[in-house]
């Protein structure tokens, strides 16, 4: 089982400074549920932390684009729209508490490939959702 | 099966007071970013797994009134 990190722990493990203002800007980018526009994340960063320029904004996405942490979409509207690009990973979910707990597992991975690849099929895309009650003991 | 204590400040005002709504909220919540259809499901799952007996239309009913009543819309 592998650990899920945060955008903020990928930042800092790939050596990026983390001010304030681009904790902000990854908070905004984080908590997105659309692909937002470089005013969007600006806007919303803003709202935030009025300090935050522009010019951070596009340097930060600039910087998290070379780093591979964001997707960059450009579809015909003339402008790029950004997106986080999360590690793969799946969700199981406690059906006592709601607790949602993140994980990536190598075995599963390439379990659902075998079990394409028998059927005849190339795996494209896949959505897997784990529910469970604690068992008694374990903490 | 879920224990049927009332919850204080109830301001779904549903006949059903579970504790298994701060459960619904969680996962709800914490399953937004990844859309609602995923976060949806996840609320369902955990209020049918409290609520056996429920239809699926009555559990959709209770849900969606309760994340209404607690954010005032559904994302």
């Amino acid at each position: 089982m592998t650990a899920i990190y945060s955008l903020e722990q990928q930042c800092a493990k790939a050596g990026l400074k983390m001010t304030g203002q681009r904790k902000v800007i990854l908070q905004v980018l984080e908590e997105a549920s659309d692909h937002p526009a470089v005013e969007d994340v600006f806007a919303r960063a803003k709202a935030i932390d009025p300090s935050v320029s522009m010019a951070t904004v596009y340097r930060t996405l600039s910087l998290l684009d070379e780093l591979d942490l964001v997707i960059k979409h450009e579809f015909k509207e003339g402008f790029a729209r950004f997106e986080v690009n999360e590690q793969h990973h799946h969700h199981l979910i406690d059906l006592e508490t709601g607790d949602v707990i993140e994980f990536q597992n190598e075995r599963l991975e390439q379990l659902k490939e075998e079990i394409a690849k028998e059927l005849g099929y190339e795996l494209v895309d896949h959505t897997l959702e784990l529910y469970g009650r604690r068992l008694k003991g374990k903490k | 099966m879920c224990d049927f204590r009332v919850i204080e400040n109830d301001y779904a005002n549903d006949t059903a007071k579970c504790i298994c709504k701060p459960a619904v909220f969680k996962a709800y919540e914490s399953l937004i970013p990844h859309g609602h259809k995923k976060a949806m499901d996840a609320a369902m799952k955990i209020y049918q797994y409290h609520h056996p007996d429920d239809t699926v239309e009555d559990a959709q009913i209770t849900v969606e009134r309760w994340l209404v009543a607690q954010s005032g819309k559904i994302h």
